[in-house]
């Protein structure tokens, strides 16, 4: 049994290791492009609401800028959010993204917080120019 | 060299904004960012009626492997006054998220090895038939046992207007012919305020998560049920004071006679933002 368990913890680190060695996933279709039509018909009851999306912005600032700008060493982790699409895109499909996340796409879930500030942070995407 | 900059990685951390449970012995579906490593210090205060005062503490690294594996090392050990001061083992913790979006209910499966003594008061869940007296024997009786275990935990996590519901099945295995003993632990909680003041101040709402557990053992294979078991009701609060450091506590009540009246549990942690790759590139350009 002892055996058994140290070679199941070898395996576990080596697994460890590895999972840093595999190749970088390539450009897919956005995620938001997966959300069912139930959501994605979703309207924004803040759309246009410019308090709102200023509420949306201190939200994106604290939970979303992090991945999605670009940091100091010039990277950006996550989806660049400034492109044209992201504005176009159904509203309901960006809160789809925000609500269940995908962590085989690198992105969390911010189920944890409220669906009212969900939206908001919605609307301030998509009130900013592209 | 490698030394100085390996130690100016650790403090060139990025700033972290995530929020971490708030809970000490409840799990939730939260797993470690991808490549963040997570240095905690954890201690557990406890005074049994017929033995002395105990202070059990944990050191624990947790880095994120991936986004549904987090992995984690946790030194013990403990000091009872008129007693000694004693290592009492180590862990190590693997969470796996099974499912790759949110849904209702969360699902994350832990197992953990643990090689640890007799002496271990760290305290960290309550199965089987655990109770206060075992607290009050002296390090130098119980030292000498050595225990090889595996713990088993059905982790159960749902949001739902800010607030999180969580509950852990446990199940603890004693590698030697011991029978194998089982837990629970329930938690809810949930931040002041979703909404950053913009300050940057640390006492500011959204730094602050408040929230209660309860946990206790629920027996064995051969004596299942709650007798002979203790039981615990903890208010928790979590206070993220920088941006990437987290401090907890939390004042645990016994529910029964077999239950200590009080453990007081507070925490430190720190993050490091993007480690792993950090140190890979460092070891890249060597």
């Amino acid at each position: 049994m002892t055996l058994k368990i140290y070679s199941t913890s070898l395996v576990l680190a080596a697994a460890l290791v590895f999972a840093h060695l595999l190749p970088a996933q390539a450009e897919r279709k956005p995620l938001y492009t997966f959300a069912p039509s139930r959501y994605a018909a979703r309207m924004n009851p803040y759309q246009g609401d410019s308090q709102a999306a200023k509420v949306g912005e201190r939200i994106y600032r604290s939970q979303c800028e992090k991945c999605h700008e670009v940091n100091p060493s010039g990277l950006r982790k996550g989806a660049d959010l400034h492109r044209k699409e992201i504005v176009q895109a159904p509203p309901g499909a960006l809160f789809w993204v925000i609500e269940k996340g995908d962590f085989r796409r690198g992105m969390p879930s911010f189920a944890r917080i409220p669906e009212k500030y969900r939206w908001q942070v919605v609307a301030f995407l998509q009130d900013r120019k592209p | 060299m490698r030394l100085l900059l390996l130690l100016s990685l650790l403090f060139s951390a990025l700033p972290a904004v995530a929020q971490h449970r708030p809970y000490f012995v409840t799990y939730n579906d939260e797993m470690e960012e991808v490549g963040n490593l997570e240095i905690n210090s954890y201690s557990v205060l406890g005074s049994p009626r017929s033995g002395n005062t105990f202070a059990g503490y944990q050191a624990e690294l947790e880095y994120g492997a991936t986004g549904w594996w987090s992995s984690a090392l946790y030194l013990d050990g403990q000091s009872t006054a008129n007693e000694s001061t004693v290592f009492t083992g180590y862990r190590w913790e693997n969470r796996f998220r099974l499912l790759p979006t949110q849904h209702l209910v969360n699902p994350v499966l832990y197992f953990e090895f643990a090689h640890i003594n007799g002496a271990n008061k760290s305290l960290r869940e309550i199965v089987g038939h655990d109770v206060e007296k075992d607290q009050a024997e002296a390090n130098q009786l119980r030292r000498p046992e050595v225990e090889k275990e595996v713990e088993l935990k059905l982790i159960l996590s749902s949001h739902a207007k800010g607030w999180n519901v969580s509950e852990n099945f446990i199940a603890e295995k004693p590698l030697h012919n011991d029978p194998w003993e089982f837990g629970y632990a329930f938690g809810v909680s949930r931040p002041l305020s979703f909404v950053p003041s913009g300050s940057g101040c640390s006492f500011c709402k959204e730094n602050i998560q408040l929230g209660v557990e309860t946990y206790g053992g629920l027996g064995d294979s051969s004596q299942f049920g709650l007798r002979d078991t203790s039981h615990y009701l903890a208010p928790v609060i979590s206070w993220r004071f920088a941006q990437n450091a987290n401090a907890r506590l939390s004042p645990g009540f016994g529910l029964n006679d077999q239950s200590h009246r009080m453990l007081l549990r507070f925490s430190f942690t720190y993050e490091i933002e993007q480690f792993g790759p950090k140190l890979a590139r460092l070891f890249r350009s060597r």
